[in-house]
């Protein structure tokens, strides 16, 4: 056996070994077996950037229900109300669903979402200043940051009841892109 | 010699190193879970999520997908992905239009291969089973329900042919001749033979028998169905000389067939000879492509993507997380294929990378 020999022999030993020592039993079985290298690697695909990935209608209900534990249908009419144009949709009715996000779009959100910001159960929730933190962290579901802490001092400085605070951070947070994208 | 050796051992160890064992940082999981959690929960992550988050980074985004996908709102965000896929919700006077979305939110809740979205022999009201609505002998899923029949509706049944194809195989025509065997020539009619055509009657005028002898084999599944989606036995498949070119009679399509084989709904599907609508769409469930298509429409719901993006998820990567679903579940349900498709690495690392903070 010369050396070139030995050499190959080595390298196949190696090769049984680090595949698992198990050859293959028939043509079929190397056919399926995922040691066959794919024609093309697998990438990564693009996906755009800077883009508003803005949420479903059904999104933006069950998020207001999880911050506010719970809607009753009368809490939030204003939002079932104008559903379509917060992007429900009805097929049936010709009606696709639009989740552009615009100032139009904003200000009927804001209205829609009013009543549940003045409502009682949202100041218990979270009043102002001991919860205002709370409302945000849960609203965005991240730790609490500069920009938040600047947000709730300048809320803080406004002339008005903390009552009418609490309204004014709860309409800023869940009206705030970042509620309403992803 | 003992660099050829460190060479191999290094090629063969690559895989160790490589996309398995990619740790992410705190931020990227944080980042990733939170693009996820809107479209699978419905709510942003909770303060417990983020903590686990922070003590096992990379090793926290399985399992809590998995909590996620247990979740009521899961259930309904696949059946919305189905009903937006189709373009079918509600009701009006004649058809309802929840039966695709009610079977996919059955689907899903029942834990049933996500397959039976296009092979269920049943349809399903009042989250119960209950027969579908065509009027058909047999049933296949969406595919019959008026829902389905009515939306796509059209001269020759091309639309019904081309949206099954590209909904649920990602495909269109002409697609690769060695997967959709075109029909003969001769067996066609004359408008479908030539390969281009002045299109005084109907469609572009070009390539019209490279695209219509596959067409054809799939627009004669609906042969059989009206308009208004009802099925109907005594269908000829031939043109109604009073209408216009594609309509025949009693409400029905044109057949792209010439011979007496026009009013036979037996077909050809994916190079498998096939008695109906029902058992075509059985083969296209065991077709590699669907499970495929099945991925990419899930990512595109699921990431929220846009339509353009998910046509370019590469069918190498679609293909190894089919790999992997296959070796979980041979007739994989709907969580079965969106977690493994979402704790892919590539997956991963295509969502950090778009985002506007590049986390990785």
């Amino acid at each position: 056996m010369n050396k070139l020999m030995r050499q190959a022999f080595t390298l196949a030993g190696i090769f049984l070994v680090t595949t698992g020592c198990q050859p293959f039993a028939s043509f079929d079985e190397l056919e399926q077996s995922s040691l066959t290298l794919p024609k093309e690697p697998a990438t990564k695909f693009s996906v755009k950037k800077n883009v508003l990935r803005s949420i479903s209608y059904q999104a933006k209900v069950n998020k207001l229900n999880y911050v506010f534990k719970g809607l009753s249908s009368h809490d939030l009419r204003g939002v079932t109300t104008a559903r379509i144009e917060l992007g429900h949709y009805d097929f049936a009715n010709g009606i696709s669903p639009d989740e552009a996000l615009n100032k139009e779009k904003s200000e009927i959100w804001l209205s829609a979402i009013f009543p549940i910001c003045d409502s009682n159960k949202a100041k218990s929730l979270y009043p102002f200043p001991n919860k205002a933190e709370v409302l945000i962290e849960t609203s965005f579901g991240r730790d609490i940051n500069a920009a938040d802490r600047e947000l709730v001092a300048m809320v803080s400085g406004i002339n008005t009841s903390n009552s009418q605070r609490s309204v004014l951070l709860c309409l800023a947070v869940i009206g705030s892109l970042e509620f309403l994208s992803l | 010699m003992k660099y050829l050796l460190f060479l191999i051992l290094f090629v063969f160890a690559l895989p160790a190193f490589g996309q398995s064992a990619k740790r992410y940082p705190v931020s990227a999981v944080n980042y990733y879970l939170q693009h996820l959690s809107t479209q699978i929960v419905g709510r942003p992550l909770t303060k417990t999520e983020r903590d686990r988050i922070k003590a096992e980074k990379g090793k926290a985004i399985s399992p809590i997908l998995k909590e996620w996908m247990s979740a009521d709102y899961f259930v309904k965000s696949t059946r919305r992905m189905v009903e937006k896929l189709l373009n079918t919700s509600g009701t009006n006077n004649s058809v309802d239009y929840n039966l695709p979305g009610n079977l996919a939110e059955f689907i899903v809740r029942e834990e049933l291969p996500y397959s039976q979205i296009i092979t269920a022999d049943y349809c399903v009201k009042d989250n119960k089973k209950t027969s579908c609505d065509s009027g058909a002998p047999y049933t296949a899923g969406v595919l019959t329900t008026k829902a389905f029949l009515v939306k796509t509706d059209g001269r020759f049944n091309l639309g019904r042919a081309g949206t099954m194809l590209k909904k649920f195989a990602c495909q269109e025509y002409p697609m690769d001749t060695s997967i959709q065997i075109p029909i003969y020539r001769v067996r066609l009619i004359p408008m479908f033979q030539v390969d281009e055509s002045r299109a005084e009657d109907f469609g572009n005028g070009l390539a019209c028998y490279r695209c219509h002898s596959q067409f054809g084999a799939h627009a004669q599944l609906f042969v059989k169905f009206s308009g208004a989606g009802t099925y109907v036995p005594e269908a000829t498949g031939a043109q109604d000389p009073s209408q216009e070119a594609g309509k025949s009679t009693h409400g029905t399509y044109t057949s792209h067939l010439s011979g007496r084989e026009k009013d036979s709904e037996a077909s050809q599907m994916f190079g498998q000879q096939v008695a109906n609508l029902a058992e075509a769409a059985k083969v296209m469930s065991e077709h590699p492509l669907f499970l495929q298509c099945s991925i990419r429409n899930l990512l595109h719901h699921f990431l929220k993507i846009s339509a353009e993006d998910a046509d370019h998820v590469g069918e190498p990567l679609l293909n190894e997380i089919a790999a992997k679903i296959k070796t979980i579940e041979n007739n994989p349900k709907t969580r079965t294929i969106l977690l493994e498709a979402l704790t892919h690495p590539l997956v991963i690392d295509s969502v950090l990378t778009s985002g506007v903070k590049n986390e990785i």
